[in-house]
């Protein structure tokens, strides 16, 4: 019993080696921000293809995984949902090289149909209207919804009607497909992804674009397979290809 | 008085049937059998801790067959004493008066009265998981006695008990055989123990 | 000796976790963590709810596993397995089984009256759900470990069921039902998926420890996250301590 027992665990431990092996033929870890989630999947297919590199994706808020990769100090590239949380990498000095790959604008995004008859920022106050934001201090879309209604000065009166904070863009959008939110701040490209999202039309939104950028790490082991995942991101007819079938524009 | 008519159990594929006894007040009737022949299982359908399948229990007249088990007022001893162990002695004895909602002062005299008669009225404070084998029977005997039933039913209560302290409770018993005006069913298996208590004998 | 090493190896790993915690962090990262608003509030939420899902836990598992332990009926083997749903799932999967629960007609009828969906109640419905399922299993082992002998006794002397159920059984489980209580408890301290899913992260809203920890880590806080776990990891121990010394305390006497 004892001894079977053994042998089974010995077992176990050599298929899991197993499956770590796998993963380590030629493979590439990206951090990745939940709003190029959509379009990332389709060219780490497309890459796999032409090159038989594995990119393993892991999703989260830009912010999340920034502190994940401080910690882990693992990795091979970071694809933050805008240049500030890139701007923060940089500071804490761990990307080797990093350039801008898409442009995202926010948008006031709402329930398909518009229900609630949604018009401008100020209607998200209305009496039975649920808001929801990414968390300003989790994911990039949240920080930047935060900073642009400081700007246009109505943070102060719409921060009291939020009904809920989220961790990331793709929770928000999830939370206006199964209507459990009125409206939400999410990202252009993501609102495309949905056709349960219709998006409203603010004017000053357009003013804070960002651009999605991609970094390679400094703690990549294989840093000349990040560069090249990198330029094909960037360059490859491809790559380009998907992106514009999924409505991303490039930078 | 307690008469057993036609009784018939059935519990899985073990059956006991064809149980037919009396025995009055003031009778006190030692039951005996092999290990595996029933006896327990006829006290349990007794006190209504088992369904009978067909059948009657009588106490005097009344028919308590199909009673509730709280109803029955029958003084039952099992043979773990199954004493309950989150209470005192005191607790243990006093509990089927607590139930019927007696003042505190009268549960305590007759508390008191039982432990005299047991002669453990020195161990009132204690709990009962510290007890040995001896007090815990008086115990057991004194709770089982405290609402005056009309009929005691003691499984094997002496079957766990060194010599010396199984002669100390038969005496007892005797005591209260003499004392208590009331019918008693004891099973066990040893014939010493049925002669120096019986007053019938009945074999399963 | 094998399984001496097995065991030491096992606890040593668990202290080396929560001193890894501890290297990191400094008595005034822990300080300024505790003076910060949101994280007090979230300290407040976090006892509270942790509390309020206890008692229920502990007033749902007390029948529960009674039945379970003391009845045989049709289906049992099922219901038995059906108890264990909310502890096999991945908290992902709770979390959004809830928010779904609550689209549907019958939940958006209490939402008409009382809404949940990320407020505070679904901090509460989130940590009972799985915390509930814990107290359950532990209430149905105490009452299945203790005979029913006592029981039995209790009825000949003239109780009904329920009066031998509340003067001889539960006195009895006392110790099972500390157990299941903290264990409920500590289970709801640290609840964390289903709650990001059902009731958001809203800061000062429905903002938990476990969620501060995420939201703390999530701006590079790493130091506070670190302050923030190690708070709970205190509470939470210290819970569990009392109770055990309490527990075994009143076993002995």
């Amino acid at each position: 019993m004892g001894k079977s027992c053994i042998i089974a665990l010995f077992i176990l431990f050599f298929l899991m080696v197993g499956c770590k092996k796998k993963q380590e033929q030629k493979s590439l870890l990206l951090y990745c921000a939940a709003v190029v989630k959509p379009v990332l999947e389709e060219v780490v297919k497309v890459y796999y293809k032409e090159t038989g590199i594995q990119i393993d994706l892991q999703y989260g808020g830009s912010g999340t995984l920034l502190a994940n990769l401080r910690i882990a100090k693992q990795g091979d590239l970071y694809l933050s949902a805008d240049a500030s949380y890139m701007q923060q990498a940089i500071k804490y000095n761990l990307i080797k090289e990093s350039k801008p790959l898409v442009a995202i604008t926010p948008v006031l995004a709402v329930v398909v149909n518009n229900p609630k008859q949604i018009k401008n920022i100020k209607d998200v106050c209305t009496e039975g209207v649920r808001f929801g934001i990414a968390n300003p201090d989790a994911a990039s879309i949240g920080s930047v919804t935060k900073n642009m209604l400081v700007a246009s000065g109505d943070w102060d009166t719409v921060k009291n009607c939020i009904y809920v904070q989220m961790p990331t863009v793709s929770d928000v959008s999830n939370a206006l497909k199964l209507k459990t939110i009125d409206v939400g701040v999410i990202w252009d490209v993501t609102a495309n992804q949905y056709k349960e999202i219709d998006t409203v039309k603010i004017d000053f939104f357009n003013e804070f674009k960002e651009y999605a950028t991609v970094g390679v790490l400094k703690s990549s082991k294989q840093e000349k397979e990040a560069l090249e995942f990198m330029s094909f991101l960037l360059h490859n007819a491809k790559s380009k290809r998907v992106f514009k079938k999924l409505g991303y524009n490039m930078y | 008085m307690l008469q057993c008519i036609d009784l018939h159990i059935e519990q899985g594929d073990f059956t006991v049937s064809n149980i037919n006894f009396k025995i009055n007040k003031g009778e006190y009737v030692v039951l005996m059998g092999k290990t595996g022949s029933g006896k327990t299982t006829i006290i349990e359908a007794i006190c209504g801790l088992r369904k009978v399948k067909s059948g009657q229990v009588l106490l005097d007249t009344i028919d308590v067959t199909h009673m509730a088990t709280g109803q029955r007022e029958i003084g039952y001893v099992p043979q773990d004493g199954a004493l309950f162990v989150t209470m005192t002695v005191a607790e243990n004895i006093g509990f089927a008066l607590k139930i019927r909602k007696w003042p505190k002062d009268k549960i305590k005299d007759r508390v008191q009265e039982l432990a005299v008669l047991l002669g453990i009225d020195h161990l009132l404070k204690r709990g009962v998981t510290s007890l040995s084998g001896g007090e815990k029977q008086r115990v057991a005997l004194g709770r089982a006695l405290s609402f005056y039933p009309e009929v005691l039913c003691l499984d094997e209560p002496l079957s766990a008990l060194d010599d010396t302290t199984k002669a100390d409770i038969i005496a007892l018993l005797q005591r209260l055989k003499n004392s208590l005006d009331i019918a008693v069913l004891h099973i066990s298996h040893s014939k010493e123990e049925a002669k120096k208590l019986s007053s019938s004998i009945l074999h399963l | 000796m094998v399984m001496g090493i097995v065991a030491s190896t096992y606890v040593i790993l668990i202290l080396a976790m929560v001193l890894a915690d501890f290297f990191y962090t400094t008595p005034s990262h822990i300080f300024k963590a505790l003076a910060s608003s949101e994280i007090q509030y979230a300290i407040k939420l976090s006892l509270i709810s942790s509390t309020i899902t206890m008692v229920l836990s502990v007033i749902v598992a007390i029948p529960i596993g009674y039945f379970m332990a003391r009845y045989n009926f049709k289906f049992k083997k099922i219901i038995d397995a059906i108890l264990d749903i909310p502890i096999v799932l991945p908290p992902l999967v709770v979390g959004l089984s809830l928010l779904l629960l609550f689209q549907t007609t019958f939940g958006q009828f209490i939402e008409s009256h009382l809404r949940i969906t990320y407020t505070i109640y679904a901090v509460v419905i989130a940590q009972f759900m799985v915390a509930c399922a814990f107290a359950v299993r532990t209430m149905y082992v105490t009452f299945s470990q203790i005979n029913n002998r006592q029981e039995q006794v209790a009825l000949t002397l003239g109780c009904n069921q329920r009066q031998s159920f509340f003067y001889i059984l539960l006195p009895q489980a006392k110790s099972g039902i500390l157990t299941a209580a903290s264990l409920a408890w500590a289970r709801a301290l640290g609840e964390f998926g289903p709650i990001l899913i059902f009731a958001g992260a809203t800061r000062m809203r429905t903002e938990v420890l476990p969620t501060t920890v995420f939201l703390e880590m999530s701006v590079g806080n790493i130091e506070a996250a670190v302050a923030v776990s190690l708070i709970m990891i205190a509470s939470g121990f210290l819970v569990l301590l009392v109770v055990r010394l309490y527990g075994t305390k009143k076993n002995t006497i």
